[in-house]
């Protein structure tokens, strides 16, 4: 056991770099959840809202009364005559959202079908007001529409219309992904940045005491000595398969930290599972690293770089549904990508709906990756060892 | 008689077209202080990592404590200490720590292995430093520490390749009086160096290889005895006639005169008494000379005569 336990003595060494990245990592987790909470969540941003609009019915049709009578409501409406400088103080000060006017002949014109750039409209350039109310305009007349080409008169239709409207079922949002899914609270962004975490602290952690105990020098010493190689690298083996096995008994007891009731959901044991075949990949190239590179300085340069690319090409930081095409087609050669993309399943994020086959598809493309890296690893010892 | 500790036997050893070991021949003797000289590439550091069987071999037999070496020979290997010429130390761990390490891949026991290094602190003085990294130490202490890691666990045989490259004068003798008490407390030691006078104070027999190829062995005194050089005189003179330096030419044992113009140089070969003669001649001629100087050839020159070229070259 001799190279096992200066190999545990060493890591010990190392161990602050581990704990400094491990509570930088809590501490960005934490900083992410507040910051999204204070945001608000999509649904809450998107919700039905009165505004503040003003029509100026020039037609004073039944048509254009009708309309207004729908836009009432929903918003805030007022139809006073009004100075056109006060209209234009009110879009400016914000007390009016919308302003809209009918002009004359426009129901002629609608049952003309020519009604087509009739409204005219102002609101505030940038705001989502001008888009909000228009679709609401649209859905009105289009279904008037539709009534009065179905052979209704036009008091039936605006009668029906009316009804149509007012009777539109609740919309609800709906996520296809599986009941417990990691979005919302602190598991996602906590699986999320896990990538770019693993690869820091293995490569900073691990990968030091694999320079030091597998140097040249060391290594020849202790050829020398009646220890056999092959348990040398055994023991090489031990050590890292311990620190691995330790860094993700740690990651497990945040995440049950985090969200104590994800213990019982099947969705978490998912992610652990996904984060346990990444922390593999992460521990081949920690190793492989520790082959190609002889200087344990460069080592943070070295894991910033692999980690940085792996993540912004992967939609660790950025989300994939927000990465251009080709940045996402050359993300698909590194393992991050599948992990990325098995979190989001898991988190009903992305365009992607959830299902079992494209979640063991990540786990498997990750494993193959991991499988590939140990070939290269194993090549890149052997020829070491033979230039030694 | 008692069989070699170390036995070669026309080893061959190739580097693609490169023949590093040319049917090297090689035995050292149980109790002996055994200094491997030549020159850089000669092929010294091939030899004992073929005798240590870290190298593949292409032809001959190495036979250690009279057993055939391989890479799986593990209780020879446990018989065995390397101090090689490159600090081999573990930076992350102490000085008390790395001996512990080295040691502990030949000694089990734990209490017997406390023992050990222990003495080994006490043998190369880093008491004082048990607790220190080694990038706290001095080149000196470094190589002491180097030294202690290879010996702790207390080798019949001990290969110290260069262990005093870059140590202060201090630190040297420290090392060299360290390498003679190990070779008194019973250890036989293989010891290879550029520093021709401590090959010579050092070690009780010496071979000199170059190209792979064994040109000597003997003790000291054997060596020089191979070479046609046997004295060395010098001698501070204002002025020398051509034909004066002739006739010292002449004289007997006399092979070699030269004058650069205020120092006389003579090289004797055989005979005792030659700076008698020489100066007997000088008297005779009335020439005023100075200070005389009457010189054994040193191993450098055994070297040099041997080889033809400087260690260092």
């Amino acid at each position: 056991m001799p190279v096992f336990n200066v190999f545990i003595k060493i890591l010990r060494k190392h161990g602050s770099v581990t704990l400094l990245y491990l509570s930088i990592y809590v501490l960005l987790v934490v900083f992410f959840v507040m910051a999204d909470e204070n945001g608000g969540s999509a649904a809450d941003m998107f919700q039905d809202k009165a505004l503040a609009l003003h029509i100026t019915d020039e037609d004073q049709s039944s048509v254009s009364l009708a309309l207004t009578d729908y836009l009432a409501s929903i918003h805030d409406v007022s139809t006073q005559t009004v100075e056109r400088g006060e209209i234009l103080d009110g879009l400016y000060y914000r007390t009016l959202n919308y302003v809209l006017t009918i002009p004359d002949g426009f129901e002629a014109s609608l049952l003309a079908h020519d009604a087509e750039g009739l409204l005219t409209f102002a609101a505030l350039p940038g705001t989502s007001s001008e888009l909000y109310v228009n679709r609401q305009i649209s859905l009105y007349l289009d279904t008037l529409r539709r009534f009065l080409d179905c052979g209704y008169s036009l008091s039936e239709s605006l009668e029906r219309t009316g009804d149509a409207l007012a009777s539109l079922p609740d919309a609800e949002t709906v996520s296809f992904c599986s009941a417990n899914a990691l979005s919302g609270g602190l598991l996602e962004p906590f699986f999320r940045y896990q990538p770019y975490i693993l690869i820091s602290v293995l490569i900073c952690g691990l990968t030091p005491v694999l320079i030091t105990l597998n140097g040249t020098r060391i290594r020849t010493r202790t050829a020398c000595s009646p220890f056999p190689a092959g348990r040398h690298t055994l023991a090489l083996l031990g050590g890292s398969l311990f620190y691995g096995l330790g860094l993700f008994l740690i990651c497990m007891l945040l995440c049950f930290l985090f969200s104590p009731e994800g213990i019982r959901q099947p969705v978490v044991w998912q992610a652990l599972l996904n984060s346990f075949v990444f922390l593999l990949f992460s521990a081949v190239l920690a190793v492989l690293v520790s082959l190609l590179i002889t200087d344990s300085n460069v080592l943070n340069m070295v894991a910033n770089s692999i980690g940085l690319v792996m993540s912004f090409l992967c939609g660790v930081f950025v989300p994939q549904s927000l990465l251009p095409d080709a940045v996402l087609r050359a993300g698909r050669f590194l393992p991050a990508y599948w992990y990325i993309h098995a979190t989001d399943l898991l988190a009903g994020r992305g365009d992607e709906v959830y299902d079992a086959g494209s979640y063991w598809t990540c786990i498997g493309i990750q494993l193959l990756f991991a499988a590939a890296l140990s070939v290269v690893t194993f090549a890149a010892s052997c020829r070491r060892r033979k230039g030694s | 008689m008692t069989q070699p500790i170390i036995q070669i036997e026309s080893l061959v050893k190739r580097y693609r077209d490169l023949i590093a070991l040319d049917h090297f021949q090689l035995s050292v003797e149980e109790g002996e202080i055994f200094g491997l000289l030549g020159p850089n590439g000669s092929g010294k550091t091939t030899t004992i990592h073929c005798i240590l069987s870290l190298l593949a071999y292409d032809k001959g037999t190495i036979r250690v404590f009279g057993q055939e070496m391989r890479p799986d020979s593990y209780e020879l290997k446990r018989q065995i200490g390397v101090v090689t010429q490159e600090v081999a130390v573990i930076d992350e761990l102490t000085v008390y720590e790395n001996i512990d390490y080295f040691c502990g891949l030949y000694i089990r026991d734990k209490k017997l292995r406390r023992q050990y290094v222990e003495e080994a602190v006490r043998f190369v003085e880093l008491d004082e430093f048990q607790k220190f990294y080694p990038k706290k130490l001095s080149g000196g202490l470094l190589r002491r520490l180097n030294i202690a890691c290879g010996i702790a666990h207390k080798p019949r045989l001990i290969f110290l390749d260069e262990p005093t490259v870059a140590v202060d004068p201090q630190s040297r003798n420290r090392i060299l009086e360290g390498i003679q008490e190990l070779n008194r407390q019973g250890a036989t030691i293989v010891y290879t160096s550029h520093y021709m006078e401590e090959v010579e104070q050092l070690c009780t027999r010496i071979a000199i290889m170059d190209k792979g190829r064994l040109l000597a062995a003997g003790t000291t005194e054997e060596l020089k005895r191979m070479i046609k050089k046997s004295e060395i005189i010098s001698i501070d003179i204002l002025d020398l006639q051509p034909e004066q330096l002739a006739a010292i030419r002449s004289l007997r044992h006399v092979y070699e005169a030269s004058f650069d113009g205020h120092c006389l140089k003579i090289l004797c070969s055989g005979g005792t008494h030659n700076l008698l003669h020489v100066l007997e001649y000088l008297q005779a001629e009335g020439l005023s000379f100075g200070r005389t100087y009457s010189e054994l050839p040193s191993l450098n020159d055994v070297f040099l005569e041997i080889t033809g070229k400087e260690l260092r070259d």
